[in-house]
């Protein structure tokens, strides 16, 4: 079952009304059940044992660290529960020898590891109290609507209020439905539509050479984020009606000046994760601090501290790559590749701002804030090339073949003219017959109308700095209902269903 | 050790970690109020302060403390 799907709307209106029918203390037990009722139909039923499994070593191991005294006994328990979670976790997701069939790998695998691997060392570091009742740790663990793809959560932020009772606010509510259709915009009119496109260049490199290459990887670049930022307004939206607020995902990452700031900005719960369980305790290790001192001594203050750093962030980009999973594609285009840039970002930092000074140029300009964000957005887009490609060589062939091919004609005139021949053969209906790049040229219109909406969407945040919804809110009655319907209406029409009315699996449901 | 004479151990640790003479803090100063006080820096300034003090913070502390206001608060509970 997936969020978008018919069924899954129809339960959650029931899960709805019950959840706002019972007494405030049993609605996480609602939330508990809905979430087991939505694991057991996602899958193989039986696969529902991994994340009960898993809690319940949590739930074991963090009432040891808690009721012994003896520092070594606690760091033993929490190293065991770290070492038996990530276990299951590699070897499902990355052993591949093992055979293990995709059916049989549960369901939101390393997002609930990950989310259990926080809990258990926050309690270890003493900055929360663990969970006393099973089977609310069942509840946080399994919590449906962020169990598939996150975002990732920290049991010491959301446990403030998670349990507690949610009373029904119809602001709340009205809120969290829009944010939901704001997702399924995202997610079923403009991604699906891309993913067709996409998949029709990247499979065929040949016939789309020169800048049709760059074509390709930028449209995958926004499917990817309509994608997963969509799947992230769905399920914020859904805990926003049950009155339960979850971290942001997604902060307009396409608008961050540096490839840093944009890890600050994209999946932030998951970098979040990684800086304080992986990052900092490698910065912490002796190895590291030995390190940083003989770098210090031999290259002089400055330049020691900052190899040393390249060398931690080394570890933690492939650990990010790694987690994508194990291909070599994801390890370079989601990881180390992006590594590479901040190294070189951060290495030029200096002899830039030493440049601009020289040149009198305000470091500080909008044009030149405007290049670094352009400069940001492409090196993205490069990383999301090698992400995409079925092989490293193949994403190299196809990067060579744009390259070399510069001056060869683009997608768009190639459009045009196959639109105005099948306009003269058929007339108006070649607008929906001709099928060009897998979409009819209605698909194609929708979809760049689409990608302009969230574009403008996009602009009006990052310049007011303010929530659309509340802007809406502002005007009449009669204007927002209309608008919202219109909306409303408008994403019913056009969504892009797929066969069977199934749309296209969420991307980032695969890692 | 009073809280006055912490602060002026601290001031000197910022300036050197972060490479500015003109930094000074208080309890409100937060990773915001300083340039280039990002996550990398954090754990370098963590170490600083550390080896100034002679103390050692644990992972809880490093990652939820707020502003200096509490870093002085951990270093006063340790140095007693």
């Amino acid at each position: 079952m997936n969020l978008t799907d018919f069924y899954f709307l129809c339960a959650f209106a029931v899960i709805l009304v019950i959840y706002y029918l019972v007494p405030g203390k049993c609605q996480w037990g609602v939330i508990l059940v809905s979430s087991i009722a939505y694991y057991l139909l996602s899958g193989h039923p039986v696969l529902i044992l991994y994340p009960v499994m898993s809690i319940v070593i949590c739930y074991a191991s963090t009432r040891f660290i808690t009721e012994n005294e003896e520092p070594k006994k606690k760091k033993a328990a929490l190293i065991i529960t770290i070492i038996l979670l990530l276990a299951v976790l590699i070897t499902l997701k990355y052993l591949r020898f093992i055979n293990v069939s995709e059916l049989l790998i549960p369901l939101g695998l390393s997002y609930y590891t990950f989310t259990l691997i926080g809990y258990v060392t926050d309690v270890y570091n003493g900055i929360t109290e663990p969970q006393g009742n099973m089977l609310k740790l069942l509840a946080f663990g399994m919590y449906f609507p962020a169990l598939v793809s996150g975002p990732i959560m920290q049991y010491r932020e959301i446990s403030k209020t998670f349990y507690d009772r949610h009373e029904f606010d119809l602001k709340e509510l009205t809120y969290g439905f829009q944010r939901m259709l704001w997702g399924f915009f995202k997610k079923l009119v403009i991604a699906d539509r891309l993913n067709d496109v996409v998949s029709v260049m990247f499979a065929d490199p040949n016939t789309f050479s020169g800048r049709n290459v760059f074509w390709a990887i930028l449209l995958f670049t926004i499917q990817l984020y309509s994608d997963f930022s969509g799947l992230m307004d769905i399920v914020l939206g859904i805990s926003q009606c049950l009155g339960i607020t979850l971290p942001e995902n997604f902060k307009l990452p396409f608008w961050a000046p540096t490839v840093s700031e944009y890890w600050r900005r994209w999946h932030v719960t998951l970098g979040a994760w990684f800086r304080e369980y992986v990052f900092y305790p490698v910065l912490r290790t002796k190895a590291f601090a030995g390190l940083q001192t003989t770098l210090k001594n031999r290259l002089g203050k400055k330049s020691g501290k900052q190899l040393s750093t390249f060398a931690a962030m080394f570890v933690l980009w492939l650990t990010v790559g790694l987690w994508h999973g194990g291909k070599l594609t994801y390890v370079l285009g989601s990881g180390l590749l992006h590594w590479l840039f901040i190294v070189l970002e951060e290495s030029f930092k200096d002899p830039f701002a030493r440049l601009w000074n020289r040149m009198k140029v305000d470091p500080d300009s909008t044009w030149l804030k405007c290049v670094r964000v352009v400069r940001t957005f492409l090196l993205v887009n490069l990383g999301n090339a090698f992400f995409r490609s079925a092989s490293v060589p193949a994403a190299f062939k196809m990067l060579k073949s744009g390259f070399r091919n510069l001056g060869s004609e683009t997608i768009m005139p190639w459009l045009v003219r196959n639109l105005l021949e099948g306009m003269s053969e058929r007339g108006i209906r070649a607008v929906s017959d001709s099928t060009i790049l897998s979409l009819n040229y209605i698909d194609l219109g929708i979809m760049t109308f689409g990608i302009l909406v969230m574009l403008v969407i996009s602009i009006i945040k990052a310049k007011t700095g303010t929530d659309v919804r509340d802007r809406i809110a502002r005007h009449n009655i009669a204007f927002r209902y209309a608008l919202w319907m219109a909306f409303l209406f408008f994403v019913i029409l056009t969504a892009n269903y797929g066969p069977e009315y199934s749309s296209a699996e969420f991307i980032y449901q695969g890692f | 050790m009073t809280r006055e004479e912490i602060y002026a151990d601290l001031n000197d640790v910022f300036r050197d970690v972060f490479d500015d003479e003109s930094i000074t803090v208080n309890d409100e100063t937060t990773s915001d109020d300083v340039e280039d006080w990002d996550s990398l820096e954090h754990i370098n300034l963590i170490a600083a302060v550390e080896q100034q003090f002679g103390i050692k913070f644990n992972m809880g502390q490093i990652v939820t403390m707020k502003n200096v206001g509490e870093m002085v608060n951990i270093i006063e509970a340790a140095i007693k």
